[in-house]
């Protein structure tokens, strides 16, 4: 069992570093260059592995074993990292954001279906997933209306001149970058989980859930993320610095805050979320706090693919599946 | 640079606005002072140039937060650009005031005076902005009304002598020039006043 184990963890690593490479969440720090792009990278791959160790194994359960009790063999577990991986690459072709968490729940869900152990998924576990799918948006957004509200107060009462603008600016940066960390080690937490849920429970067969070789998926995993962050992922936060050069370091601390706390809390309790759409609704709700110009036409874009990602994945399991069988 | 030393830049660069706007109203009041003052309008506004290319290359390579760096990257430019519109003014009166009417000094006392308080508001403005932004509004608001003051009375002093029969067309094309010139350079310290009103309203 341990040859197809290692290959599949190979796969799954692979996966883990495209997910790091993505990964967008020391943007808002490079874009105010509160940190150099080198800076950044390397501290967030330092986090990310803590991150992924510390919080991942509830996650990674939730959604390895939580969803399905099925223990699924090295070509299920192969057929549901490639629907994952395809699923991505043809959405980020589109200019689609989507999110690899609800791709990988969507595959998971749908390969358990196809291979007729539909009984085995639990459906309990499932609704709470859809649940906070929907809630944490809507905490990320109206935590982020609310922090804006405050800090627009506090600048009105505060700032009188430009020497108060230069200091408040100064002490939230300061804030942003440990809301920015919060975020990069909850979501360590909960990106691992997309890369190794489909492993970890053969690791936990072999090994046994308490012990500290059941977690090797988790400490690669956030290595693999670290090193996609380093490696590839500074380009995303060199154009994504760029593309929010006008973002103030209060209107990010107001968008980050909302998004470490949700995505803390659903790490910790366990259940797998969108950091991306927890990201692009506290966005919305400092936008709107703000009174600024909030494309909506955007907002639903991204609002649709929510929707629309684990049904697409769950078609594209269903098409490898198929042409899997036609093959063997 | 630290934050108090890009403060103090800035502040410097809107004293030397005043200086050479004090020069430059002296030299308007009595033109034949001009050759005198002229060099040191002149080495101010190098001086000027050396402290944007200093600040330009702080806010260059230096960890700036970009959303407060760009507003201090256009004032700096915009104060630059008063000294050296004031510069070329100085040279317009260097170089035409040998054929202007003898008592165009007498005249244009007003537009003179009106020029030195300008620049003495920008300089104020600039200063003020640190502490207070509806005090720098209130500032800038006085150099917009000093502004349109300065389009009256460069208009009723051409006027005049147009209509001034003793005055023969070299002295009114010089005068001419030289009034133009003022309006300019007036113009260009306005726009500099209109970067601390958009600084403000975006601060406040």
């Amino acid at each position: 069992m341990e040859d197809p184990l290692i290959f599949l963890t190979g796969v799954a690593m692979l996966l883990a570093i495209g997910i790091g490479a993505n990964d967008e969440t020391f943007a808002p720090l490079t874009g105010s260059k509160r940190l150099t792009v080198n800076q950044a990278v390397v501290m967030g791959g330092s986090i990310v592995i803590i991150g992924a160790v510390i919080l991942g194994f509830k996650v990674a359960k939730t959604v390895g074993s939580g969803i399905t009790s099925t223990i699924f063999d090295t070509n299920q577990i192969l057929v549901i990292l490639f629907s994952v991986s395809i699923a991505l690459i043809l959405g980020s072709w589109k200019g689609l954001p989507l999110s690899t968490t609800h791709a990988m729940v969507g595959a998971t869900i749908a390969l358990t279906i196809i291979i007729g152990k539909a009984d085995t998924v639990n459906v309990e576990v499932v609704y709470k997933i859809l649940a906070s799918w929907i809630i944490s948006p809507v905490i990320g957004f109206v935590g982020s209306f609310l922090v804006m509200k405050g800090i627009l107060r506090l600048k009105r009462w505060y700032i009188k001149g430009l020497d108060d603008v230069d200091r408040l600016e100064t002490y939230f940066s300061y804030g942003l970058l440990i809301a920015v960390s919060v975020t990069a080690f909850s979501r360590g937490g909960n990106d691992v989980s997309n890369a190794v849920a489909p492993i970890l429970p053969s690791y936990i067969l072999l090994y046994g859930e308490r012990s500290l070789m059941a977690r090797i998926p988790l400490f690669l995993g956030g290595i693999c993320m670290a090193i996609g962050l380093i490696v590839i992922g500074r380009r995303v936060l060199k154009t994504l610095g760029n593309d929010i050069v006008e973002l103030s370091p209060t209107t990010a601390l107001s968008v980050q805050s909302s998004t470490a706390i949700v995505t803390f809390v659903a790490a910790f309790i366990g259940i797998p979320i969108s950091g991306t759409h927890v990201l692009v609704s506290s966005f919305v709700g400092t936008g709107i706090a703000a009174k600024s110009n909030v494309n909506m036409n955007t907002v639903k874009k991204i609002a649709v693919s929510a929707v629309f990602t684990p049904i697409f994945s769950g078609i594209i399991v269903f098409t490898l599946w198929q042409l899997f069988k036609l093959w063997s | 640079m630290n934050r108090e030393e890009q403060k103090q830049k800035f502040i410097e660069i809107s004293n030397l606005v005043r200086e050479v706007g004090i020069l430059y109203g002296n030299s308007l009041k009595d033109p034949s002072k001009t050759f005198e003052n002229l060099p040191a309008i002149l080495e101010k506004e190098d001086l000027a140039d050396s402290i944007q290319d200093e600040l330009d290359d702080h806010f260059r390579t230096q960890r700036n937060i970009p959303y407060l760096a760009l507003d201090r990257a256009k004032l700096v430019r915009r104060l630059d650009d008063t000294l050296d519109e004031l510069a070329l003014a100085g040279r317009t009166l260097n170089a035409f005031s040998s054929n202007i009417p003898d008592n165009f000094g007498e005249k244009a006392t007003s537009l003179a005076d009106l020029v030195i308080s300008i620049t003495s508001l920008l300089a104020e403005a600039v200063e003020t902005i640190y502490t207070s932004f509806s005090d720098a509004l209130v500032i800038c608001e006085k150099i917009e009304n000093s502004k349109d003051k300065v389009v009256e009375v460069s208009f009723e002093l051409e006027k005049d002598m147009m209509n001034n029969e003793n005055s023969d067309w070299k002295q009114f094309i010089s005068a001419s020039r030289i009034i133009s010139r003022t309006v300019s350079s007036v113009s260009v310290l306005k726009a500099a006043s209109e970067v601390l009103v958009l600084m403000s309203y975006k601060y406040e």
